[in-house]
């Protein structure tokens, strides 16, 4: 099957990207904030295309790009993020925030940077061989870093991009490193063709290249010990970027994984149960006892990102038939809950211009319906039933009680409930310590009122409406399918 | 003949060395391209001459570059000129000079020599390279356009200085 | 005429990008450490052509460039975050970067 209109959202969401940047050197700077709709709409016509794209199966260049149902899924996660996080950034850049940030410099710049990452994280799960594998994890990454570090006269922006831009070269030498002991061993640079030459390997050389590999994807995926460069770049990137790389970065990772441990180690991953049970139980116990002691609201928010790496970790464990829709539907429910808080955040900081936690005390007296919200989304991320969060929870927790690690259950339990009581504190500020009197109350904002809002009911009802999961689960058989 | 590989390969872990442990900057980025030129001779060994070629044009000439440009635009100040005295002094440069004479006269050996020691079966022509490269892997050279583009448009953005106060930006 | 065996190639590689991840833990200013990641990326481009030679394919020589393209935008890009943070902390020293604290 070599039929183009698979690559069809590459192409619009790319073809968005260039339309941005070359429009920017064209338009005044007033007009320039019709720059953000544009990028909007080139996503929301690519998430069109994808949802009606038929057949979801495909291969084009010899194999070496092929769409998939779960590759499909991620799309659709990737787009759906980056749409977000364009209208979150809206506000901002075209100054409508009441504290404007200084040194944003041009939009269509911005956009652009955030549009190409679209496209390398996209492609990144399309990837059938090392080299697109490679290139694709580079565009995915390097506009992140670009724009984790976008606020000029910021010293904080700049450090967390120089941070990350250290550790994310650190970690592209490890991969490729392993990468290429990889081709050595395997004769080929396609994945499958390598997964099929390495399966019986157990030369020194092979275990090194899964541990510069794995080590790579751990930090993609923020997993303790690879987790350090999380709280400095979330707290130091602008608010929206924050929004955007707490989702996007956490998706990609989670892709990258999808293409190394099923993909490429799919024959080896039930011997690494134990291994990856232990990691599961240590990323989410620190990150949740770390995010208990922190003030800003970022950096709190990168720890629990970190903490819920850990839950993601689970569905590595056991049977990948039912590992893969559990991680893919609790992504979905991840990327939606977080957005909506991340929302609240970047409204919150275009308002007033804090983002410590002790700053949102009183916000249900000034914005009850805000302050919900934010409520909604915390408790989905904390695991309440009936919020979504609580299924998607609920889904990963059974795989790795049916894969018999019954000790990382409770694990996870008692980290949620950990993990209950440091949202609470968020919800505690804003609905039991009194407003300050003198605070003026934040006004709303159009478009991210009216995101918050879609974000929370679907928050709320993506647990209760059950064909998604069994849509995922579908998808899923296929995939397993064309591994082998 | 192999020998020509265990000559550049010490020349790289020993400039390499070098180059990670001194204190002076330039003196490191000297250190630096001479341990890159050397990888770019291994490159030729290994039967992948158009490497060796980019290796040296791009790697030890475009991007060393770069620090340089960097290094030269921190230093400004008179304390700088003090230094620039003793960088202009032969002593910084003995150590790399020595490293790079040896990789020459390992060239001027190659090159002379007769071309059929060169371990035959394996050498990749630039234009296997290229048939590859704009055949099967088409889609890596169009998201390399890419990558690049982003790097540009990154590094231009955080490399400007904040300009005056412009309209719709405060 | 003998032909380099892979494992002496691949030891080189393994030894420079050790080196390179021995200065990158090692050395406190950003310069240096930008320099340790840039050998370690060059070992991993070295690595790749020694297995490339070894299969006589052009694969790994594409591999090689695109790593060559990496890290030349991503140098790029983080030298102008060099020079950002020279002009706000006067130094290259990672240990001045700590304004943020939990």
């Amino acid at each position: 099957m070599t039929t183009m209109n698979i690559a069809y959202p590459e192409i619009i969401v790319i073809a968005t990207a260039f339309i941005v940047l070359v429009a920017d050197l064209f338009m005044t700077e007033r007009s320039r904030a019709a720059l953000a709709p544009i990028a909007a709409l080139g996503l929301l016509v690519g998430i069109a295309v994808t949802a009606t794209l038929t057949p979801v199966t495909g291969e084009l260049l010899g194999g070496r790009f092929a769409m998939d149902p779960v590759a499909w899924w991620f799309k659709i996660v990737f787009m759906l993020a980056s749409l977000v996080a364009v209208i979150m950034s809206m506000d901002t850049l075209d100054g409508r925030a009441r504290v404007r940030p200084r040194g944003m410099g041009f939009r269509g710049e911005y956009y652009w940077i955030m549009l190409s990452s679209v496209v390398g994280m996209m492609l990144l799960i399309s990837a059938r061989d090392l080299v697109t594998l490679f290139v694709s994890l580079e565009i995915a990454t390097l506009p992140l870093m670009v724009l984790a570090a976008w606020r000029r006269d910021d010293a904080k922006s700049g450090e967390a991009g120089l941070k990350y831009v250290i550790l994310g070269a650190l970690a592209s030498a490890f991969i490729v490193y392993g990468f290429s002991i990889l081709y050595g061993l395997a004769r080929s640079a396609d994945l499958n063709e390598i997964a099929r030459a390495v399966a019986t390997e157990k030369s020194p050389a092979f275990l090194l290249a899964v541990a510069l590999v794995l080590a790579g994807t751990g930090f993609k995926l923020t997993m303790v010990p690879f987790h350090m460069w999380a709280a400095d770049v979330y707290q130091g990137a602008p608010t929206p970027v924050t929004a955007y790389l707490s989702v996007a970065s956490k998706a990609a990772g989670l892709a990258f994984a999808f293409q190394i441990l099923f993909r490429l180690f799919g024959d080896m991953l039930p011997q690494w149960g134990a291994l990856i049970a232990l990691f599961a139980a240590i990323t989410m116990t620190l990150g949740n006892v770390v995010a208990i002691v922190q003030h800003n609201i970022k950096r709190f928010m990168a720890f629990s990102a970190i903490s819920q790496a850990g839950y993601f970790l689970l569905g590595f464990l056991g049977d990948a038939s039912e590992g893969v829709p559990a991680m893919i539907f609790y992504l979905l429910v991840y990327v939606v809950s977080n957005l909506a808080v991340f929302a609240c955040i970047v409204w919150f900081a275009n308002e007033t211009g804090k983002e410590q936690i002790e700053d949102y005390r009183g916000l249900s007296l000034t914005n009850p319906l805000t302050a919900l919200c934010m409520m909604i989304g915390l408790f989905s991320l904390a695991g309440i039933p009936p919020l979504s969060g609580f299924v998607g929870k609920f889904f990963l927790f059974s795989i790795a009680s049916k894969a018999g690690c019954h000790w990382l259950v409770a694990v996870a339990a008692v980290n949620s409930t950990i993990s209950l009581y440091y949202y609470l504190r968020v919800v505690r500020q804003m609905y039991i310590e009194p407003a300050d009197k003198e605070a003026q109350p934040p006004s709303p904002s159009t478009s991210i009122s009216i995101t918050v809002a879609i974000l929370t009911i679907v928050v709320s009802i993506l647990g209760i409406v059950p064909t998604i999961y069994q849509h995922i689960h579908a998808a899923t058989i296929t995939w397993l399918a064309s591994l082998q | 003949m192999n020998y020509v590989f265990y000559i550049a390969a010490a020349v790289a872990v020993f400039s390499t060395l070098m180059a990670i442990t001194r204190a002076n900057a330039v003196h490191a980025l000297l250190y630096m391209i001479t341990s890159l030129l050397s990888s770019s001779l291994i490159f030729f060994v290994l039967g992948a001459p158009y490497i060796a070629a980019l290796q040296a044009i791009v790697y030890a000439g475009a991007i060393m570059v770069l620090f340089v440009f960097i290094i030269m635009m921190l230093n400004q100040g008179p304390a700088s000129t003090e230094q620039e005295r003793v960088w202009i002094s032969g002593k910084t440069w003995v150590g790399p000079t020595m490293l790079c004479a040896v990789l020459l006269a390992e060239l001027i050996w190659i090159v002379r020599g007769d071309p059929a020691w060169l371990p035959g079966k394996t050498i990749i022509h630039p234009k296997d390279v290229s048939k590859a490269l704009y055949g099967p892997y088409i889609l890596v050279i169009e998201l390399a356009s890419m990558l690049l583009t982003a790097g540009l448009v990154g590094a231009y953005h955080l490399g400007r200085r904040e300009p005056e106060r412009r309209e719709g930006e405060s | 005429m003998a032909v380099i065996p892979v494992e002496h190639g691949l030891m080189l590689a393994t030894v420079l990008f050790s080196i390179g991840l021995l200065g990158l833990l090692v050395r406190r200013n950003i310069l240096y450490m930008l320099m340790s990641v840039e050998i370690m990326l060059n070992a991993a481009g070295l690595a790749f052509i020694v297995a490339g030679a070894r299969w006589s394919q052009p694969d790994g020589q594409i591999m090689f460039m695109i790593i060559l393209t990496m890290a030349a935008a991503e140098v790029a890009v983080a030298l102008a975050l060099v020079l950002r943070f020279y002009r706000q902390f006067q130094t290259l020293d990672t240990d001045a970067a700590n304004t943020m604290r939990g």
